[in-house]
């Protein structure tokens, strides 16, 4: 099975491309190294013993698209591509909209012109907004408070849209939950450019002292420990799910929709206590005010996953922190500056 | 009819770009003899591209030769490979040709570039000594091309063979590359009845080495790549591309592969005491590979045509 992998140099893709060629899939890469580097490729190939073939290039560029899809023929396309800040997303709705769902539509359209119809998309959580129920079903109402979540909502009705004018058509949204840890060989993680958004990569660069102190956002959410509570899923995991995902889009026609986390939540203090319990290594930390469109508590009902794909997800909190800090110590500067 | 110029023509690499051209059917090659065009007189370039409606050109023309040559002669390396680009790029851009492949070598990577060398080594390095005149000029070229596509939108291309061997290679006894040299020596001892042959070295360095008949393949392919694939390949300062097999194998082995097929049946026997050159030399053709070409001609199918061209040819090869 040969597919077009989209966003396959980032934190998510890449571990994909991973499980993927090990299941013995033909992987082509298109990413635009904006968010990531080109040294992924390097350690894809490393883990693998097989170099997928890589394009520098958006998914917005009708010319790359067609010229690849021309060169391949592809069975099915799994869509990581996309920006992924809500911060900025809401200084720069414009450039989320763009890129995630314009180059999407174009991305689209091109598959549909070159009779490539099954499609996997990289959702979010984020889509919900503020839970009227938790665990969030794949039936709690979209509603997204920010353009991220837009962003990601308004792909998933255009996939609805494609498929309801192409009955051939199949189209799954894998809605993540919070994405952590790394390949177990530590030669692949997370390596975000700049100042990290989001817990975990912040936290691994605090106790590699890349970082003062790590901040908390919120002590006093109404939550057991008071901060807030999150669905944190191994990033090999998520992986495998894309597995399930593709074997759901070549056997089956029609839009769906998945949450892929592992049903259960944990609090920020949780995470940092088991991080330096597991790795054996201090992380300071402060409280800090909440943070505008931070949610107190959600996690996945993972009972769809389960029955529509056979997939649920294995590791532990314990692997998840052991991972993230294997990778973040063996490699400091994540996969170095200035290759791309 | 699409016109191609191949400047170089009656080279290994040229002419193997020219047997496949024609081979093709569909393009009309335009050569030119030494006598009939002075690659070094620029204003001969400029009239010649003004008059010849070409649609493409291969520049695998340039000054080769030896260490000795290269450390005789370096003002000649340097000046007349300078010139040759600098004319044939040039004239090339003012008669509006737009498709050009440039024809480098693996010895514009630093002397201490890490092995296999990828593209990105260019620049990061002081270069081998013996051949840097003619390195620096192959770099020049390689950003003459680039230049031509920043300012105008040109579509120059750039590819850098490993070491290549093949029909029309250089079998002279003195200063020629490993494997004419090789076969030259095996045939001449086969045919002495000589009991044995002496290789300079441990055998023990690693090179790789790329039939021509592969080298002019994959010019050819990376000449006609897709525009926008090739963009997503390389980047406008970091252009070039790698032509190789990504394999390498030991002196030794290929001493006794060459003794094989040419069928000397002697001792092969290593003299130690001379000189290995680098431990290892390999191309990192990743970015070949990407572009959609991998090397077709495995090294002993290769040795076998060789060979019988070398037989066939005892009284015209170069040396």
């Amino acid at each position: 099975m040969k597919i077009l992998v989209t966003g396959g140099t980032g934190y998510i893709g890449s571990h994909f491309v991973v499980v993927a060629q090990q299941a013995g899939m033909d992987v082509i890469i298109v990413d635009s190294l904006e968010n990531s580097s080109s040294r992924v490729v390097d350690a894809i190939e490393a883990i693998t013993g097989t170099r997928p073939f890589f394009y520098k290039g958006i998914d917005h560029d009708v010319g790359l698209l067609n010229a690849i899809f021309g060169q391949h023929g592809f069975d099915a396309v799994v869509h990581f591509a996309g920006y992924k800040s809500v911060a900025e997303s809401t200084v720069e709705p414009m450039k989320y909209y763009r890129n995630n769902v314009g180059g999407t539509a174009v991305l689209m359209e091109v598959m549909r012109n070159h009779g490539v119809s099954n499609f996997v998309f990289s959702s979010s959580a984020t889509i919900y907004g503020f839970p009227q129920f938790n665990p969030y079903t794949e039936g709690h109402p979209i509603n997204p408070f920010n353009v991220y979540g837009h962003s990601k909502a308004m792909v998933e009705t255009m996939m609805q849209g494609q498929c309801g004018a192409n009955p051939d058509w199949s189209a799954i949204a894998l809605r993540y939950f919070n994405p952590v840890g790394a390949h177990p060989s530590g030669d692949l993680g997370e390596d975000p450019k700049g100042t990290p958004n989001n817990l975990m990569p912040y936290l691994t660069k605090v106790a590699v002292g890349a970082l003062p102190e790590l901040g908390i956002f919120g002590n006093n959410y109404d939550t057991p420990d008071g901060t807030g509570v999150r669905d944190y899923i191994h990033v090999m995991d998520l992986a495998e799910g894309h597995l399930k995902a593709l074997e759901w889009v070549r056997n089956h026609k029609g839009f769906t929709a998945v949450n892929l986390g592992t049903g259960t939540g944990y609090s920020v203090l949780e995470m940092v206590e088991a991080f330096e319990r597991v790795n054996k290594v201090k992380v300071p930390y402060g409280f800090k005010p909440r943070r505008a469109g931070d949610l107190a508590a959600y996690w996945a009902d993972s009972s769809t996953a389960e029955r529509v794909l056979g997939w649920s997800a294995k590791r532990s909190m314990d692997d998840m922190v052991r991972d993230s800090w294997h990778w973040q110590s063996k490699h400091p500067l994540g996969y170095g500056e200035g290759d791309n | 009819m699409k016109r191609i110029f191949v400047a170089g023509h009656k080279g290994m690499v040229g002419s193997a770009i020219v047997r496949q051209l024609q081979s093709q059917g569909d393009v009309d090659v335009v050569v030119r003899n030494r006598n009939e065009l002075n690659l070094l007189d620029q204003q001969s370039v400029s009239n010649f591209f003004n008059s010849e409606q070409l649609d493409a050109v291969y520049l695998a023309a340039a000054k080769v030769g030896g260490i000795v040559a290269n450390n005789t002669y370096p003002a000649d390396f340097i000046y007349e490979n300078l010139m040759i680009e600098c004319n044939i790029v040039h004239s090339a851009h003012q008669a509006g040709v737009n498709d050009l492949l440039f024809l480098g070598s693996s010895c514009i990577y630093p002397k201490f570039a890490d092995q296999p060398m990828k593209e990105s080594a260019l620049l990061t390095g002081i270069l081998e000594a013996t051949n840097e005149p003619y390195a620096v000029a192959k770099i020049a070229g390689i950003k003459l091309c680039e230049s031509y596509n920043r300012q105008y939108g040109r579509n120059y291309r750039s590819v850098m063979p490993t070491n290549l061997y093949g029909e029309n290679d250089n079998f002279h006894p003195k200063n020629s590359h490993v494997i004419p040299a090789l076969m030259r020596r095996f045939h001449e001892a086969k045919q002495a009845n000589g009991s044995e042959v002496v290789v300079w070295g441990s055998g023990k360095p690693m090179r790789e080495f790329l039939h021509v008949d592969d080298m002019a393949a994959a010019s050819i392919f990376v000449m006609n790549a897709n525009q926008e694939i090739y963009n997503s390949c390389t980047d406008p300062m970091l252009s070039h591309i790698n032509v190789g097999t990504g394999v390498d194998c030991t002196i030794s082995e290929l001493a006794f592969t060459i003794a094989d097929v040419v069928g000397f049946k002697g001792r092969i026997v290593f003299d130690a005491s001379k000189p290995d050159g680098t431990p290892r030399k390999l191309m990192d053709v990743s970015t070949l590979k990407n572009l959609g070409w991998s090397y077709s001609i495995e090294l002993r199918e290769g040795l076998v045509a060789t060979y019988e061209w070398f037989v066939k040819n005892q009284e015209s090869f170069r040396g």
